[in-house]
């Protein structure tokens, strides 16, 4: 006998109604029953709207945020690593030699990340000065404004200080910037107290080299009173009155050539 | 075949297999309802891929089945008692306007007075031709306590209609 056969077996023992009856009134009252119209066409409207969504299954959105946030984090470390090279990478050194001198490096956002004194007096300003961190400005601002820089001022009897500024970086372009802003700085300071020259940077050393066994090479700060080329015609190329450090290995080599 | 239009062809060949089993369990017309969208949007998720038509009626059954009954439970949870329920409006399927003709609203009376798993029972047994042993699987039931439903169902039946 099988299941079927078992289930709809003749039953009497309960009732009135003959097993085969019954189940023939029950088929009969349910092949009547169909879904109504209205449900069917809202049930096709919902599955229409629902269509495009796809709903996504929720190890399928997991997947999706936990990429998101790998890749969100990835982003962040990029750029976290990468400023903090470009912030800690020396595109620039500018030397700044009055007597004090003080060579200051740049970074790419023309912040200084690195000073030193070239010779002791320079280590003595530095000392009074703490220019790490300060944008070039502030930082040429604050040195020609320090008290050690007035009292050398003082003692030129109204004669303007020489400020030699040689910058070396690998760009013309940021070199020209970085010349008109020490002009900037050292004309507004001080009120005619100093008088800026501009020297040759390191990456021209080569050139200042040629220079120096009489080649010409071309100027690369322009303007300004005492800009390389201008009048004096000898610290800024380090070349013209020959190169007291001959061989002009950098920016300052060349200037102090110039300037001696 | 895109889901939505395999749905939506399951939609045109099951909807009063469906709808059936939604009537029969829920406790309201509109429990009925969203039983019977919920069954066929899970349709357009979840739906596997069917051998054959049977395999896919089957699979409806089921999921209605289970749809109702996770409704019943969420009710009952919520203190909605389904005595109460019932004695104020019977099943979705008594109650509905959509049942034609009063003749039968005597059967679906009974049957609305039946425990749930007995009324589901009898109905796939009788109405859609299942076997025990189908509808053990569709109600996730020993194939046995199957046949104690439909057996103890009929018997309440014939009482009830005698």
């Amino acid at each position: 006998m099988t299941n079927q056969e078992r289930t709809l077996q003749p039953r009497t023992s309960a009732g009135d109604v003959p097993d085969d009856a019954l189940d023939a009134l029950l088929r009969d009252a349910f092949s009547s029953v169909a879904a109504p119209s209205d449900v069917v066409e809202a049930t096709k409207a919902s599955l229409a709207e629902s269509a495009p969504r796809a709903r996504k299954p929720l190890a399928k959105i997991y997947r999706i945020r936990i990429a998101a946030t790998l890749a969100a984090c990835f982003i962040l470390t990029a750029v976290g690593v990468g400023g903090a090279t470009a912030w800690g990478s020396v595109v620039s050194v500018v030397e700044v030699q009055v007597n004090p001198s003080v060579e200051l490096s740049l970074n790419c956002f023309d912040a200084v990340i690195a000073a030193q004194g070239t010779n002791d007096d320079g280590r003595l300003l530095l000392e009074e000065c703490d220019v790490i961190g300060m944008p070039y400005e502030r930082a040429l601002d604050a040195l020609l404004g320090s008290d050690m820089m007035a009292r050398i001022a003082l003692s030129q009897e109204g004669r303007p200080l020489e400020v030699n500024v040689a910058i070396s970086c690998d760009s013309d372009e940021r070199q020209q910037q970085l010349c008109d802003r020490s002009e900037q700085c050292v004309n507004a300071a001080g009120a005619g107290q100093y008088r800026l020259r501009l020297g040759w940077g390191a990456a021209n050393a080569e050139q200042g080299e040629a220079s120096a066994q009489g080649e010409d090479a071309p100027d690369q700060c322009e303007g300004g009173e005492g800009s390389a080329g201008a009048g004096n015609g000898n610290g800024a190329h380090g070349a013209g009155n020959g190169s007291g450090n001959g061989s002009g290995n950098g920016a300052s080599n060349g200037y102090h050539g110039g300037r001696d | 075949m895109k889901r939505s239009l395999r749905t939506e062809r399951a939609l045109g060949a099951y909807a009063d297999t469906v709808w059936r089993v939604c009537a029969l369990s829920a406790r309201t017309h509109a429990d009925a309802q969203d039983a019977f969208q919920e069954t066929f949007a899970r349709h357009l998720e979840k739906a596997p891929h069917f051998r054959t038509s049977e395999h896919e009626k089957a699979w409806l059954i089921r999921v209605a089945t289970n749809v109702c009954k996770d409704m019943l439970k969420r009710a009952e949870r919520s203190n909605a008692s389904l005595e109460q329920e019932q004695e104020r409006g019977g099943n979705a399927l008594a109650s509905s306007a959509d049942v034609p003709g009063a003749a039968y609203s005597e059967v679906f009376d009974a049957m609305a007075r039946l425990p749930c798993d007995q009324r589901a029972s009898v109905y796939l047994s009788v109405v859609e031709g299942y076997t025990a042993a189908e509808i053990a699987a569709m109600l996730d039931a020993p194939e046995n306590t199957v046949y104690s439903w439909i057996s103890r169902g009929k018997r309440q039946l014939r009482e009830m209609l005698s």
